[in-house]
């Protein structure tokens, strides 16, 4: 069957979206068609060009970090875990295979113990030969812990990448890496003790105490999603300070830490154009720079006193949808007028 | 490679907040959007601040979502006609500075004159489009302007792809005869 100018023309179309082919070299064995078709495509080719506008890309950039900022937090709210599925040690996995598995793993150190690799991976940084080694042993120890004190060893497993952190040269291509890897184990450390762990609180703020001058260098440097990890976890260790604190000013220095309590809250009030007051529970991430920033979890809202309006379009013009008929998804919901 | 399958594990992921996978969905439909309500306000920072709010409803709402035929776009693009709907009630938007933007956006590819002549061609073309049919119009945005393939705007408006292809054929017939001022 001779497929009619409706299909031809589509076909023209699609190669033109595709580049394959010029709008003229489809034309020629199409002579019958070609008056017809010719004008068409001229338009159709115009049509494209329409639809070719591109965003600015720094600001698409922006946009897309303050999202991807937002989606972190959302998976940190709704309890979802970072830590991919194979190293997820909280999964439940049957006893006896915990059992071989330890008795491997116990024997395998034993092995690497004795021919003391250990001690010299254990002073390795990344880049080294042996720092896997040293991150494989981390895992391990972790990986054998009770559930009571693994939160402690995703603890010390941040400090020693602070640590690590310390000893690196400046413009060290593994730091933005390494600060990864910190923010990983600062929020391994939170989800594996839940909440209200006071011990792990504690430990935190003695952690922030000892190390703030590092920490407010990596918060400067962090990338955006490694920041809101570190930014959290840090909350929760001043909030422990806090009550550190609290208890300190029975005695003495507590004047001191309060004074800490306060900067680093300070810092993220800050960054979030001042509108997150001391002591809040968690930072808001997603207020960002300029007008455009949106709470998490606040109602989503087009930008009042914009810098402009439609060219061409008066509101009582315009369709509902695309192109005025209903774009719709099956599922029929209304997603952005709920 | 079928496209189908990973588009629909990558939504997957999405819905368990993967930011990877979040990314790539925000990468492969930003331009898309942006295209459209662009087509739509006529504003391109307008046009980038609904895009971006597009991805904070999808973000809130993508647990809800569910495969039931119609392309993942779809969902997309119905929450930024949405945005768009409720951006011309709020009537809150102020008057284009058309110096203003054009100072802004000629950093990116063109001089003064080339970008005129390029957005007066596009108004043409955007006036020409609002005077074909409501289903021409749906049909002539999403194909050229959300960049949707034939079969996907069948599903999308519920219509089998002949009718999609007949639909198009008219409606660029009708464009070509306005652009060319043959009425």
């Amino acid at each position: 069957m001779k497929p009619d100018l409706g299909d031809t023309l589509n076909e023209c179309i699609e190669a033109m979206i595709n580049d394959e082919k010029l709008a003229d070299e489809y034309l020629l064995p199409l002579k019958e068609k070609h008056a017809k078709l010719e004008p068409m495509l001229v338009t159709a080719t115009e049509l494209i060009g329409v639809g070719e506008v591109a965003p600015n890309a720094e600001r698409k950039q922006q946009a897309k970090e303050r999202l991807m900022a937002l989606v972190e937090r959302k998976r940190w709210e709704s309890g979802i875990s970072c830590i991919p599925a194979e190293e997820n040690t909280t999964a439940k996995v049957p006893q006896w295979r915990k059992f071989f598995t330890r008795l491997g793993i116990v024997t395998l150190i034993f092995i690497v113990l004795s021919s003391g690799t250990l001690v010299i991976a254990e002073e390795s940084l990344p880049g080294s030969p042996l720092y896997p080694l040293k991150l494989a042993v981390e895992k391990v120890r972790i990986g054998l812990a009770d559930d009571d004190s693994r939160a402690m060893l995703y603890l010390e497993a941040a400090e020693e990448r602070i640590n690590e952190l310390k000893q690196l040269k400046n413009g060290d291509a593994n730091y933005i890496k390494l600060v990864k890897a910190f923010a990983k184990n600062l929020e391994a450390a939170g989800l594996a003790a839940g909440h209200d762990d006071a011990a792990l609180k504690s430990a935190l703020a003695d952690f922030v105490r000892k190390n703030e001058e590092v920490l407010s260098d990596i918060l400067k440097r962090a990338p955006e999603s490694a920041k809101q990890a570190i930014e959290r976890a840090l909350n929760n260790g001043n909030k422990g300070k806090s009550g550190l604190n609290e208890r300190g000013r029975a005695g003495e220095g507590g004047e001191k830490d309060s004074d800490h309590h306060w900067k680093f809250n300070h810092e993220t009030e800050g960054r979030d154009g001042g509108r997150t007051s001391p002591g809040t529970e968690q930072p808001e991430v997603g207020k960002t720079k300029g007008s455009r920033g949106i709470a998490p979890g606040s109602d989503v809202r087009i930008r009042e006193g914009k810098r402009g309006s439609p060219i061409n379009q008066t509101p009582a013009a315009t369709p509902s949808t695309p192109g005025g008929v209903n774009l719709n998804p099956s599922d029929g919901k209304s997603p952005a007028s709920d | 490679m079928d496209e189908t399958i990973d588009l629909k594990e990558l939504v997957e992921r999405a819905k368990n907040y993967d930011t990877e996978a979040f990314g790539q969905l925000y990468d492969l439909y930003f331009d898309k959007l942006f295209g459209y309500a662009y087509y739509k306000v006529g504003n391109r920072f307008e046009a980038e601040d609904i895009v971006e709010q597009v991805f904070l409803k999808a973000l809130e709402k993508i647990s809800e979502f569910e495969w039931r035929g119609a392309p993942f776009s779809s969902w997309l693009f119905r929450i930024a006609s949405n945005l768009i709907v409720d951006h011309y009630r709020s009537a809150k938007y102020e008057a284009v500075d058309i110096s203003e933007e054009t100072d802004l956006l000629l950093g990116d590819d063109c001089n003064p004159e080339q970008f005129a002549i390029r957005e007066s061609d596009r108004n043409k073309i955007v006036d020409a489009i609002r005077t074909l049919t409501e289903e021409q119009q749906q049909v002539i945005v999403m194909r050229f302007i959300a960049g949707m393939t034939i079969e996907e705007v069948a599903k999308a408006i519920d219509k089998n792809t002949g009718a999609v292809k007949a639909l198009q054929h008219r409606a660029i017939g009708s464009l070509s005869r306005i652009l060319r001022g043959d009425k």
